[in-house]
C-alpha cells in the first residue's frame, strides 16, 4: 500500500470512529432518559405504598405492581428510606426486605466473586442491620480488595453487635488491614454494649489494637477504662499513648489530670496531645505546669497551653495575663489566646488531636 | 539541492509522522485508563459512604485556603458559598494579597472582623510581610490573613499554611464554584488509604454559562461565547486524560491551583509553595513525588473524576493566550527546575513515564506541531510535498483530536452527565470540530510563546536553578525567597484558572 492509501484508510477509519461515538454518546442519553423516566414513573407509583407502611408498620406491604421490576424498586426506594426512619418504621422496611427474600439474595451475594457486587449487597445489609448477617459479613474483612474490607467494616458496624468487636480491631493491623478511623467509627456503632470488649482489649491486645480500642472508649465517654487508660499513658507504643491522651480528654475524668500533667515534659507530639487534654479538663491544678509551656520551642505546644490555659478558669487567665504583661517568650502566645478566649473562639492551634497520618 | 530539499522534507514529515502517532498512542492509551477509573468510581458510588465521612467524629479536619487579590466583587459571596459546604469540621482560610480594592473592607463589614494579636507560626517561609490576621466576631470559621503581596499565589497559600490549624489545607480560588459535597469527594482518599494518600486534586469544569445561585452552580450550560465553549470541550479532555488517566497510575503531576488538597505536614516538611514558582501547584506536586520517591516511600496522589470545582475561563483571546503563555511557562518552569528526575529511574514512573511525556508532548509539542505545519506549507509551496498526501495527513490530525474530544463526551456523558439538555450535547460535538480547526494551532503558538519566554527568562533565575539539584527541598525553598525578587512573577487575577 502507499503512503496515500494508509492515510486515505486512516481518514476514512478515523471519520467513522468518531460518526460511530456521536451516534453512541446520542443512544446512551436516549437510553439514560428512557430508563430514567420509567424508573421515576414506578417509583412515583410505588412511593405511596412504602409511605403506607411506613406510617403503619403493622399493616401488609402492598405493592401496585406484580412485576419483578417493582420489587427491585422497592428494595431501592427501601434502602432510601431506611438511612431516614428508625424505630417501628424501619423495622417494617427491613421485615418486608426479609420477607421478599431480599436479604437471603444479598446474604449469598456477599460471598460471591467480584468486587461491587460484595461491597453492595454487604451495604445492603449494613442498612438493614440485622445480627443474622453478621457471619457473611465477617467473611469480608479478608477479603482482597481495601475497598471491600472498609465497605464491610461499615456494614458490621451497622449490626451494633458487641460480638463484632474483636474481629473489628482485628482488622486494623491484619495483613489485609482497614483505617484505623473506619473502624473506630463502627466500634462507636456497636454501643456501649462493645465496651467490655474494648476495655479487655486494651489490657491485651497488640498495639494497633490498643489504639483504637483507646480512642473508642474515648469517643464512648468510657468512664470505666479511664484507670486502664492511665496506665496507657506510659505506653511503648507512641500511637497508644496519643489515643489515650485524646480518650481521656474527651472523658474528662479528673483523676487523669496528674499524669497528662506529668507528660508536658517529653517529646513535642505528646506535650502537645497533653496540653490539649489538659484543656478539656479545665483543671485548675493543671495550670503551673501549662504555664511553662507558653515559650515551648514547638509553636503548635505553645499555642495548645495557651488555648488550655484559657479553659482552666479564673487561676488559668490569671496565669495568662500575667504572662501576656510580663513580655517574656511566652507573652505572644499569651495574648492570642486570651484574644480568642474574649471572642469564644476555638482553639487555633494546628489541630493534632489524633494522630490522623502516620508517617512511615 | 531540490533533491537535498526534498529528502530533507521527506524525513522531517517521516519524524512528524512518527512523533504524531506515538503522541495519539499515549492519548488513546490514558483515555482507555480514564475510561476504566471513571467506570471504576462509577460503579462504587452506592456504597462511597460519605454519609459515613460525613458523620465520622474522626473525619481529618480540613483548612480551606482562599488566596484573594482584588476580588471585592466576589469575595464575600464566595467565602460564604464555602463555608456552607457539607463537610464535619473545617475552616476557611482567606489571604488577602495585598488588594489594593476593597476586598478587605467588604470581608470586615461582611463578617465583623477583629483583628488577633500576631501568633502564627512561620512553619512555611512567607515572602510578603504578615500585616496581621482577622476574624468574624461570631465563631464562623473564618480566617482572614493579610499581607503584603509578593506577586505569587504561592506565597500567599503559604501565609495561609501557616495559620491553617487542620491535618489537610486546600486550596482553592475566590471565583472557585464548588459543589457542596465537594470536600467530602476529595477527602475521601485521604480517609480510605491514610498512610498512603499526601495529596487530591477535584476536576474543574468551565463554569462560564451555566446558572450559579449562591455560589453553587445548579444548572450547567453551555457557554454563550465561542472562546469559552471551546475550552469548555479542552476542560473536559484534558481533565480526563491529563488527570484521571495519569491518577491511575499514580502519575499525577498537576493538581489544578483551583481546588487541590494537600496533607499539611508533608507541604510544611517541602517549604511550602516555592516563590518565584510559575506553576507553583505542579512544582509543589513534583516536589512531593521527589520527596516520597527519595525515601521510598509508599504514597498516593490522588485525583477525583467527579467535577468538583467549576471557574470561570476567560472568554477574551488577550486573557487567554496571557494564560495560556504562562501555564506553557510554568510547566517549563517545573520541568526544568526538577529536570534531575526525568528519565531518571529512580522515581518510577514519574521519572521514567510522566515527565519525559511531559517533555516531549506536552513542552516540545507546539514546537514540532508548528514546525511540521510551517515545512508542509513551504512543501507545498516549493512542490516538494503530494498535496493530496498533505490534505490526507491533515485530516487524520485533526479527525485524531476530534476523536479524543467525542471519546471525552461520550464518557462524560455515560458517567456524570451534567449537560442535560439535548442542544448543549450538539454544540459539544459541533465545538469538538471547531476546536481543533483554528483554535489548536492558535493555542500552540500561544505554548510556543510562553515555552521561548521560558527560555529567554533562564539566564535571569539560572544560578539558583543549577544548585537546586544538590540542595535539599527546605534549602531550596529558602533559596527560592531570595530567588523571588529578582524574578518577580506577576499573578494578574484575570489570567488566573485552572490546569
Amino acid at each position: 500500500m502507499s503512503g496515500i492509501e494508509v492515510m486515505s484508510w486512516s481518514v476514512l477509519a478515523v471519520v467513522a470512529a468518531v460518526v460511530v461515538l456521536v451516534v453512541l454518546t446520542a443512544l446512551g442519553r436516549l437510553v439514560r432518559h428512557r430508563r430514567r423516566r420509567r424508573r421515576d414513573q414506578l417509583r412515583d407509583q410505588l412511593r405511596p405504598s412504602v409511605v403506607a407502611l411506613l406510617a403503619e408498620p403493622d399493616s401488609e406491604l402492598q405493592l401496585p405492581s406484580t412485576r419483578r421490576r417493582a420489587g427491585d424498586l422497592f428494595e431501592v426506594l427501601s434502602l432510601d428510606y431506611l438511612a431516614k426512619v428508625r424505630g417501628e418504621s424501619r423495622d417494617a422496611l427491613v421485615r418486608e426486605l426479609e420477607a421478599r427474600g431480599t436479604v437471603d439474595a444479598a446474604e449469598r451475594r456477599v460471598g460471591r466473586w467480584g468486587g461491587v457486587g460484595r461491597a453492595s449487597a454487604a451495604e445492603l445489609l449494613g442498612q438493614c442491620g440485622l445480627r443474622r448477617s453478621r457471619d457473611p459479613l465477617l467473611e469480608l474483612l479478608s477479603h482482597r480488595s481495601a475497598e471491600v474490607r472498609r465497605v464491610g467494616v461499615r456494614a458490621i458496624g451497622r449490626l451494633g453487635d458487641a460480638a463484632t468487636v474483636g474481629p473489628l480491631l482485628a482488622v486494623v493491623d491484619a495483613e489485609r488491614s482497614v483505617p484505623p478511623a473506619v473502624v473506630t467509627q463502627a466500634l462507636l456503632r456497636a454501643g456501649a454494649g462493645g465496651i467490655p470488649a474494648l476495655r479487655s482489649a486494651l489490657r491485651t491486645a497488640s498495639p494497633g489494637q490498643r489504639a483504637v480500642a483507646a480512642e473508642a472508649l474515648g469517643l464512648q465517654r468510657a468512664v470505666g477504662a479511664v484507670p486502664d487508660l492511665i496506665d496507657h499513658l506510659d505506653a511503648d507504643d507512641a500511637e497508644v499513648r496519643v489515643r489515650a491522651v485524646g480518650a481521656l480528654a474527651r472523658i474528662g475524668d479528673p483523676r487523669a489530670c496528674g499524669p497528662l500533667v506529668r507528660l508536658l515534659r517529653t517529646d513535642p507530639s505528646m506535650r502537645m496531645a497533653a496540653a490539649r487534654a489538659l484543656g478539656e479538663l479545665g483543671d485548675p491544678s493543671a495550670v503551673a505546669a501549662l504555664s511553662e509551656l507558653l515559650d515551648d520551642d514547638r509553636h503548635d505546644v505553645a499555642a495548645a497551653a495557651a488555648d488550655s490555659l484559657t479553659r482552666c478558669g479564673p487561676t488559668g487567665l490569671a496565669a495568662l495575663r500575667r504572662h501576656a504583661d510580663g513580655g517574656g517568650g511566652g507573652s505572644r502566645q499569651a495574648r492570642a489566646a486570651l484574644a480568642r478566649n474574649e471572642l469564644g473562639r476555638a482553639p487555633t492551634s494546628v489541630d493534632a488531636d489524633y494522630v490522623q497520618f502516620p508517617v512511615a | 539541492m531540490r533533491d537535498f530539499l526534498a529528502t530533507a522534507v521527506h524525513a522531517f514529515d517521516s519524524f512528524v509522522l512518527g512523533y504524531f502517532l506515538l503522541l495519539n498512542t499515549f492519548y488513546l492509551g490514558l483515555i482507555v485508563l480514564a475510561g476504566i477509573e471513571i467506570t471504576r468510581v462509577f460503579r462504587r458510588r452506592r456504597f462511597a459512604g460519605y454519609e459515613d465521612l460525613y458523620t465520622s467524629p474522626l473525619t481529618p479536619g480540613v483548612s480551606l485556603i482562599l488566596p484573594a487579590r482584588n476580588e471585592e466583587v466576589l469575595i464575600v459571596e464566595s467565602v460564604e458559598a464555602m463555608l456552607s459546604l457539607r463537610y464535619p469540621e473545617f475552616e476557611v482560610v482567606v489571604v488577602d494579597d495585598g488588594s489594593t480594592d476593597g476586598t478587605f473592607e467588604r470581608l470586615r463589614s461582611a463578617f465583623d472582623l477583629v483583628e488577633l494579636p500576631p501568633a502564627a507560626p512561620d512553619d512555611v517561609p512567607v515572602v510578603g510581610r504578615m500585616l496581621g490576621t482577622w476574624v468574624p466576631r461570631d465563631s464562623r470559621p473564618v480566617l482572614v490573613v493579610r499581607k503584603e503581596s509578593s506577586g505569587s499565589k504561592g506565597d500567599a497559600a503559604n501565609a495561609g499554611i501557616n495559620v491553617a490549624r487542620y491535618p489537610i489545607v486546600g486550596v482553592t480560588d475566590a471565583d472557585a464554584v464548588l459543589d457542596v459535597e465537594s470536600l467530602l469527594r476529595v477527602v475521601k482518599p485521604f480517609v480510605d488509604d491514610p498512610r498512603r494518600t499526601i495529596a487530591t486534586g477535584g476536576t474543574v469544569r468551565a463554569a462560564n454559562g451555566s446558572t450559579i445561585h449562591r455560589g453553587r452552580v445548579v444548572d450547567a450550560r453551555m457557554p454563550r461565547s465561542w472562546l469559552a465553549r471551546v475550552q469548555v470541550i479542552e476542560y473536559l479532555r484534558s481533565f480526563l486524560l491529563g488527570r484521571t488517566g495519569w491518577s491511575r497510575i499514580n502519575g499525577l503531576l498537576i493538581i489544578s491551583g483551583a481546588f487541590g488538597m494537600f496533607r499539611r505536614d508533608i507541604v510544611v516538611e517541602l517549604g511550602g509553595f516555592r516563590h518565584g514558582a510559575i506553576g507553583e501547584d505542579a512544582d509543589l506536586v513534583a516536589r512531593m513525588h521527589r520527596l516520597m520517591r527519595e525515601r521510598r516511600q509508599p504514597y498516593r496522589i490522588e485525583f477525583v473524576s467527579e467535577p468538583v470545582c467549576w471557574t470561570e475561563v476567560p472568554e477574551s483571546l488577550t486573557v487567554l493566550a496571557r494564560q495560556r503563555r504562562r501555564w506553557a511557562r510554568g510547566l517549563a518552569d517545573v520541568l526544568w527546575t526538577h529536570r534531575r528526575m526525568i528519565g531518571n529511574p529512580r522515581y518510577g514512573r514519574i521519572g521514567v513515564v510522566v515527565m519525559p511525556y511531559y517533555v516531549v508532548f506536552e513542552l516540545l509539542g507546539p514546537v514540532i506541531e508548528l514546525l511540521g505545519l510551517s515545512t508542509a506549507l513551504l512543501g507545498l509551496g516549493f512542490g516538494l510535498l503530494d498535496p493530496g498526501f498533505a490534505a490526507l495527513f491533515f485530516a487524520v490530525a485533526l479527525g485524531y483530536g476530534v476523536l479524543l474530544s467525542i471519546v471525552s463526551i461520550l464518557i462524560e456523558e455515560l458517567s456524570y452527565h451534567r449537560y442535560e439538555r439535548w442542544r448543549d450535547l450538539g454544540v459539544a460535538v459541533a465545538f469538538s470540530l471547531v476546536e481543533n480547526i483554528g483554535y489548536r494551532q492558535l493555542h500552540s503558538w500561544w505554548r510556543l510563546q510562553g515555552l521561548w519566554q521560558a527560555i529567554r527568562n533562564r539566564p535571569l533565575d539560572w544560578g539558583v536553578m543549577t544548585r537546586t539539584g544538590f540542595l535539599t527541598e527546605q534549602d531550596a525553598a529558602a533559596d527560592g525567597t531570595v530567588n523571588a525578587a529578582v524574578t518577580g512573577t506577576s499573578d494578574a487575577p484575570s489570567e488566573r484558572g485552572s490546569r
